[in-house]
């Protein structure tokens, strides 16, 4: 019983222990205080990796990468800024690796598209100067036809793009997220912006020539 | 005729992300520039199908932390291992089979040879003379015509060697 209470104690303390004193602990070698920072720091890990990978199996391999790693460099992280932006910088890092190392892009984002990606386009199209559904934007065939377009563009573009543009993280924040330098982020993320409009304008026009062969047959 | 304005204002600013009096700038030139105006719509566009993207969020599993830390304590074990023991975890499976093939050649070697079988003096014409069938064939030296063989004797001398060793 007295074991129990302890353990118990002990449990409350680390879920309640902060952030440096977790990261001290699990320096220390103490397990529970390494896996109260993998309970509370995933969720974030997940949203970066899911941001540029679908299949889950690869998420939690990147992941679960993302925390081994964290673990052996603990030592190097000195607290001057928050551990989860370290965490991020690591996790975005593995991301851009795997992006990296992932085979040649397609040529052209715009070979297949299905008849639902092919109304999607319509519609917005249509809607364009309106208040757009949020309901629409956020559906799975929007996510699909992103996915193709940005498999296009150059894993640097893509990160940059989704965190900039996507997510409306900062400059700064994605300077320190990447290690690149601020000016670098505002060039790659001008750049990044004419490849994706670019490659969406082949998309539209991709559309139009389908729509015309439809109606001709 | 594409006005490279709009275009910069297109891709210094984030999808999406103009300001009132940019976008109503650009719609009245849009209005009549269908490139200006497609280089827009593909910007508008462009913006929705990011914030599509982000949207799609992967929720970690409720096994996810076991996981995690199942792997930590296989790594942390494999860093303890001795030099010795790892290098057998990683070579053990091709050092294991060659001693199982030096093994089973070693056996081969040892018990798979059979006797050889004594060769018994075969009283044949062939050892009545000193005459092989090669040397009687091949050997241009004149002794052979020195030795006054007739054809049936050369004859029988090349058949009971080839009946002698069977190689034929």
């Amino acid at each position: 019983m007295a074991a129990f209470s302890t353990g118990a104690r002990l449990a409350t303390e680390i879920t309640h222990a902060s952030e440096l004193e977790l990261v001290s602990r699990a320096r220390e070698g103490d397990e529970a205080a390494f896996e109260e920072i993998v309970r509370r720091y995933s969720p974030r890990v997940f949203q970066i990796a899911s941001r540029f990978f679908r299949n889950r199996s690869i998420v939690e391999e990147i992941a679960q990468e993302v925390f081994l790693k964290a673990f052996r460099e603990l030592r190097s992280f000195e607290g001057r800024g928050s551990f989860e932006g370290w965490l991020s910088r690591i996790a975005t890092n593995r991301c851009l690796n795997e992006l990296r190392s992932a085979k040649r892009r397609p040529e052209s984002p715009v070979a297949d598209l299905t008849d639902e990606q092919v109304d999607w386009l319509d519609n917005h199209l249509s809607d364009i100067s309106a208040a757009r559904h949020q309901a629409s934007v956020e559906s799975a065939v929007a996510a699909d036809l992103a996915e193709k377009v940005l498999g296009t563009l150059s894993p640097d573009d893509r990160l940059v793009l989704t965190l900039l543009d996507g997510e409306e993280l900062s400059v700064k924040e994605i300077a320190a997220m990447t290690g690149w330098s601020e000016s670098k982020v505002k060039v790659q993320a001008f750049r990044a912006r004419r490849r994706m409009r670019k490659a969406v304008e082949e998309l539209l026009k991709s559309r139009s020539q389908g729509e015309r062969r439809k109606t001709k047959t | 005729m594409r006005n490279d304005h709009i275009t910069a204002l297109l891709e210094e600013n984030r999808f999406g992300a103009l300001s009132l009096d940019d976008v109503s700038m650009i719609e009245s030139h849009a209005a009549d520039c269908s490139q200006c105006r497609k280089a827009y719509e593909a910007s508008l566009i462009a913006g929705d199908l990011l914030k599509a993207r982000v949207a799609e969020t992967i929720e970690p599993s409720p096994f996810f932390k076991t996981r995690v830390m199942a792997a930590l304590r296989e790594r942390q074990r494999e860093a303890e291992m001795p030099a010795l023991a790892r290098l057998w975890k990683a070579a053990g499976a091709i050092v294991s089979l060659m001693i199982v093939i030096v093994v089973i050649l070693s056996a081969l070697a040892l018990f798979g040879s059979s006797p050889q079988p004594e060769i018994e003096a075969v009283d044949s014409p062939s050892s009545l003379n000193s005459l092989t069938a090669e040397r009687v064939l091949f050997d241009d030296d004149s002794q052979v015509a020195g030795d006054n063989l007739t054809v049936s004797q050369v004859l029988e001398t090349i058949f009971a060697s080839e009946d002698a060793d069977g190689s034929y």
